[in-house]
């Protein structure tokens, strides 16, 4: 892991530099600084890969712990972030291979937002029918990142919803930024596909 | 138009700033003459920007506390783990020379007894004390001295008439005459000591001094058969040594634990006392133990939880069922918000895959 993490960031100053260090003595205090720190971008890239809240929930706090098991192998010559991000993105795809096995067999319900914790993101629009239109958009938007392949779904959470540098996904997910800008490209047209099907036009 | 797709895949990497301002240029000129790629360009514009806009989720409140909770428990695994290693490295680098020849004493000194006991007449046993000062250092001689107060222990291994009662045997004669067996004991820690293999005698110098104190471990076995069972706790204080005491003590927790068994058997019984820890279990007061046992397999259920069923036992309701390792948090944060609720095991233990639940329901108050 650290070693795809090592490509990424380049020489830029870490500013999770002192945190991790005293992480990786064992201080749990300034671990949980990196928690809150990144527990909000962690959710949001697994939510958008798996689709689902719950398991995006559950895929935060595996990396999370995840990283502290290993934290005293990260050499630091990577970004803190970066790779706990590989990490989230990585568990986020174990997950959907979980999911598709678990659909298979028929043990997961197909709406899994609707268990026990469900956070419906506060709207802050006038109108209710814009409201209701913007939130219709936003499902037909994630119905057709979740259609895609995983490969393909990766790349476009992480450049189009995350903004990360193609060397950047190009180190989290071990591609030459050739391969990541032609999958790039296919992920936009398959979503672009997808979208006109749902919308009518974009 | 030929060579279309070619130019999408570089208008796509053109939203991203990937391409040269020669390429750019390019890109541009080719759009304003192809108006197919113009209309492509301006949908992928649109897909962008809606990826772009997706509302962000916040992740839920106790997620901190929940990772940390998990990191505390990672380091005390690792504690434990880091212990074992250093206990392993420990009996592999610091041990040995010390161990070792302990452990070759203790052995080799066993096998002697164990020769001579098997030609020694029992009678001997009397002048034990006399013996063993006059001629301290014949093998011959000190042996029956030596063995003498030991001669019911040694006799089990050695086809005993009677195996079952070698504790009693020892500690009869020894409540009787606690004076004379603290003699007969100096001496034979002495003798014990200089009868000492010759292959392990280089090695075990410092320690042969300490056999005449009592403190070493490899005679500790023999010595503390005939001395420690000797006596009560509260007779043996004033005039015993400190190993003697602590062979004392041992001997008393042992047969505090299980008199009359030996400790094979007893490490064996007390193993199968220890209940496996498979299942996570709660208990939870409420004011309404049946409406509450309700909404506990509801939640159970919500949180993916099978074979969920309900049980009335005592005046208590328990609500069985078998949750992930995932779900398990989540069950419990809702279990809180039922009624006063106390675990019995922690869930942050629970294996992957599958765990029993138990919720013990009862009436507040």
């Amino acid at each position: 892991m650290s070693n795809i993490a090592e490509e990424t960031g380049g020489p830029r100053v870490d500013e999770d530099r002192e945190l991790a260090l005293l992480s990786q003595k064992g201080d749990h205090d300034a671990f949980e600084q990196l928690v809150v720190k990144h527990q909000k971008k962690m959710v949001n890239i697994a939510f958008r890969i798996t689709g689902s809240y719950e398991d995006a929930c559950d895929v935060a706090q595996d990396a999370f712990i995840a990283a502290y098991r290993e934290i005293k192998r990260f050499e630091l010559r990577s970004r803190f972030s970066t790779w706990l991000y590989t990490i989230t993105v990585n568990l986020s795809k174990n997950r959907l291979k979980q999911i598709k096995t678990a659909r298979d067999r028929n043990e997961v319900p197909i709406h899994p937002e609707e268990g026990c914790l469900h956070i419906d993101p506060p709207s802050s629009e006038p109108s209710a029918l814009e409201a209701l239109e913007k939130r219709d958009l936003q499902k037909a938007v994630q119905d057709c990142i979740s259609k895609l392949e995983a490969d393909f779904r990766v790349v476009v959470v992480l450049r189009d919803i995350q903004g990360f540098a193609y060397n950047e996904i190009g180190g989290m997910l071990s591609l030459a930024d050739g391969t990541v800008k032609s999958r790039l490209f296919r992920a936009r047209e398959m979503l672009k596909k997808c979208l006109t099907g749902k919308l009518g036009e974009i | 138009m030929k060579g279309c797709s070619e130019i999408r895949e570089r208008l796509s990497a053109m939203l991203d700033g990937m391409v040269t301002p020669d390429e750019a240029r390019e890109l541009q000129e080719h759009l304003s003459a192809c108006p197919s790629c113009a209309a492509s360009f301006e949908d992928l514009k649109k897909v962008v920007v809606h990826l772009q806009t997706l509302e962000q989720v916040e992740p839920p409140p106790w997620m901190t506390q929940k990772v940390m909770a998990g990191v505390r428990s990672l380091d005390a695994e690792s504690d434990r783990a880091g212990f074992f290693r250093r206990l392993f490295s420990l009996s592999h680098m610091k041990i040995p020379v010390g161990a070792v020849a302990a452990a070759i004493l203790a052995v080799t000194t066993y096998f002697i007894f164990e020769g001579m006991l098997s030609d020694m007449p029992i009678e001997k046993t009397d002048s034990a004390v006399e013996t063993g000062s006059k001629v301290p250092d014949s093998r011959k001689v000190a042996a029956p001295g030596t063995v003498a107060p030991d001669l019911p222990v040694r006799k089990p291994a050695a086809a005993a008439p009677a195996p079952a009662k070698p504790p009693v045997g020892k500690a009869a004669p020894a409540a009787q005459e606690p004076a004379a067996g603290k003699g007969q004991k100096e001496a034979t820690g002495n003798r014990l000591w200089q009868e000492g293999p010759p292959a392990a005698k280089t090695e075990a110098g410092p320690l042969l001094k300490k056999g005449g104190d009592y403190t070493p471990p490899a005679p500790a076995p023999s010595v503390s058969r005939g001395g420690g069972i000797r006596e009560p706790a509260g007779t043996a204080a004033p005039e015993h040594s400190k190993a003697a005491d602590i062979s004392v003590q041992g001997r008393q927790d042992k047969a505090a634990s299980a008199p009359g068994e030996y400790p094979a058997t007893r490490a064996k019984k007390s193993r199968a006392y220890v209940p496996p820890k498979s299942e996570t279990s709660f208990h939870l007061s409420a004011a309404n133990p049946a409406a509450s046992a309700g909404q506990v397999m509801t939640f159970m259920r919500e949180c993916r939880g099978r074979n969920v069923r309900k049980d009335t036992a005592g005046g208590k309701i328990i609500v069985r069922g078998e949750l992930s390792a995932a779900w398990l948090g989540r069950f419990f944060d809702r279990l809180k918000e039922t009624g006063e609720l106390r675990e019995k095991d922690p869930p942050a233990t629970a294996p992957d895959g599958y765990a029993p639940v138990t919720v013990e329901i009862t009436a507040a108050g």
